[in-house]
């Protein structure tokens, strides 16, 4: 009795730790316009980036809310939005975030707004080709 | 004689309508979005490459889609556009795989390289999906339950599907290759397909009368022997709360599919590179199916390796699932793995096709009754009946095909026989749908020693739709 108690708390422990995290993500986010994100896009940070700090792999954003820094690690995705010139959407690189350009963020950590998840950055037409260029 | 026949019979129905027009409540709000989310599913196509979302999940094929539904499609159905649209042409589908085995492609882990970095996976099927979502950690939609982007919600899900499968090339770009859906469509998208098969888990057991069933649902709940409850808790989609904590819903596991040996496509000979799960990359974890709706949803699996639902129960014997993390865990905890003879796989099998049999009695009931209902018009009644056929149908193949309830089946084939002969009736008063109600019932008195108000209960969540 006392090994099959023993064998049903070891099911539970070992089942639980062995479900996995739930991250909402998925690659067809690259192609969704900055502020179209299904169920994110009306909490994002949508804004312009007033200053970069490439030390630190950080942007500082001002947007609907107060500008703050927001760092990018290695598992943040960036986009290179370009749906607005009819252009199909890249893979960026923290060298894409340059001042002055509109950028949409979502968090890590929604309430921290630290660290982005991921970050899609609209990128100006005069630059457009170049983006092309040095993603691929 | 048959022409004033029938011209007496519509105009008896037109005038049917126009009275219950005037009788009828308007329906509810969330009716109206249910309806209009149906309508999104099967006629809608984004502007994009011509598919709607009924294009891959067909009502007469569970909302899935196998590889002899597809047989009998034309050359030109939105399905092969692949086939059909240059600029389709390469890294948007296989045409082998999808033609062979209902393996569509889908690039989980991005679409940067597309002639090898894609992953190839059957159509899941919408029913129950109200059941099978939830998960402590958020909503798990897809094989591995990262199907969607923005919130990972089933209303974002839409979105990703359009992107992935809906555009005119490979350029993917919002709004030349496709349009996203609005706000109001997600909505409208996510009633409709939450409306779908049942609402509510099942309580475990149910009074089988089959001696087969019954014994295949006594190995399906031992944890000493068949141990599949854990996981597929009542045999829905869900972790036992006992064991995973209460609200802990939908789970991940690497069960090692991917390490079947001789698997369908890989003997065709076709690319198929590993499929690596959930996440990018990924941590080879899927996502775990409800069993209730299983045994008439094959093939089997994420890459639809395994045919049947005998073999989908053999896989957790073999060396592939004992090996796997998820098999080494279930050893670790209960010190062996699962090892069912043939004649308990038959049963747990058995048991899995009788329980998908009474919810398909169960749906076709409901849907039956709802054409019926005042409000609903003669179109939508023929649509609905319709379905109920198709659930008719299915609770007669998934029964008949391991010869269990002949006596069952019989009543079955009468209520589709019914069902058939009513669908351009109208009416709570059609004797042909009454007769076929009667028949489902009679059926279902065959498979379960159960109160039918008890069983209808079971399955609808007590909600209508």
């Amino acid at each position: 009795m006392a090994r099959l108690a023993l064998r049903s708390a070891s099911l539970i422990t070992l089942l639980a730790l062995g479900a996995s995290t739930a991250l909402a993500q998925r690659e067809t986010e690259r192609y969704i316009p900055i502020g179209q994100s299904p169920g994110v896009s009306q909490t994002a940070t949508i804004g312009v980036i007033e200053a970069v700090n490439a030390a630190d792999r950080s942007i500082r954003v001002a947007g609907r809310e107060a500008a703050h820094w927001v760092r990018l690690t290695d598992r943040t995705r960036i986009w290179l939005d370009r749906t607005h010139l009819a252009q199909t959407n890249l893979i960026g690189g923290f060298r894409d975030c340059e001042v002055g350009r509109t950028v949409e963020i979502r968090y890590e950590d929604p309430v921290s707004r630290a660290v982005a998840a991921w970050i899609k950055i609209a990128v100006p037409a005069a630059v457009a080709p170049d983006a092309e260029v040095r993603s691929r | 004689m048959s022409g004033t026949w029938r011209a007496l019979r519509a105009l008896l129905a037109t005038v049917s309508i126009l009275v219950a027009g005037c009788k009828s409540p308007a329906p509810t709000p969330q009716e109206e979005l249910i309806v209009r989310g149906e309508q999104i599913f099967f006629n809608e196509t984004f502007d994009g490459n011509g598919r709607t979302c009924g294009t891959c999940h067909r009502t007469e094929d569970n909302f899935g889609l196998t590889p002899a539904f597809i047989a009998t499609l034309p050359p030109e159905d939105p399905l092969f556009v692949a086939e059909t649209t240059p600029a389709l042409g390469k890294g948007f589908e296989n045409p082998v795989l999808m033609r062979e085995f209902a393996l569509i492609v889908e690039n989980q882990d991005g679409f940067d390289d597309l002639a090898a970095n894609f992953n190839m996976r059957g159509v899941p099927h919408t029913l129950g999906l109200a059941t099978t979502i939830d998960s402590a950690q958020g909503p798990r939609t897809g094989w591995s339950g990262d199907g969607a982007p923005g919130d990972g919600s089933l209303r974002a899900f839409a979105t990703g599907a359009v992107i992935q499968h809906f555009p005119k090339t490979t350029n993917r770009i919002a709004d030349v290759d496709f349009r996203l859906p609005t706000d109001a469509e997600l909505d409208a998208l996510e009633a409709f397909q939450l409306s779908l098969g049942r609402r509510a888990d099942l309580e475990l057991p149910l009074p089988l009368r089959g001696t087969v069933a019954a014994r295949g649902q006594e190995i399906f709940l031992d944890n000493g022997v068949g141990k599949r409850n854990a996981c597929h808790f009542n045999a829905g989609a869900n972790g036992d709360p006992q064991i995973f904590g209460p609200g802990a819903g939908n789970l991940n596991f690497n069960t090692a599919v991917e390490d079947l040996p001789d698997q369908p496509a890989d003997l065709t000979g076709e690319l198929v590179p590993a499929d690596d799960g959930f996440g990018t990359p990924g941590n080879g974890e899927f996502n775990t199916p409800s069993l209730v709706e299983a045994a008439d949803t094959g093939p089997f699996f994420h890459n639809n390796s395994v045919e049947t639902i005998e073999g989908a129960v053999a896989f957790y014997n073999g060396d592939a699932f004992t090996g796997s993390p998820a098999g080494q865990l279930l050893i670790g905890a209960t010190g062996s793995a699962i090892n069912l003879e043939a004649t308990q796989v038959v049963a747990v099998a058995a048991f899995l096709r009788v329980l998908n049999a009474l919810e398909n009695i169960r749906a076709s009931i409901e849907l039956l009754e709802k054409s019926t209902q005042r409000g609903v018009t003669l179109q939508r009644s023929r649509v609905l009946k319709r379905r109920a056929t198709f659930e008719t149908e299915d609770a007669i193949q998934v029964l008949a095909g391991a010869g269990l309830h002949p006596n069952a089946v019989a009543h079955l084939e009468s209520a589709r026989a019914e069902t058939i002969c009513a669908l351009d009736a109208w009416g709570s008063g059609d004797r042909k749908l009454r007769r076929a109600l009667a028949q489902l019932r009679e059926a279902r008195d065959r498979l379960i020693a159960s109160p039918a108000s008890d069983l209808a209960r079971q399955g609808s969540g007590g909600g209508g739709s």
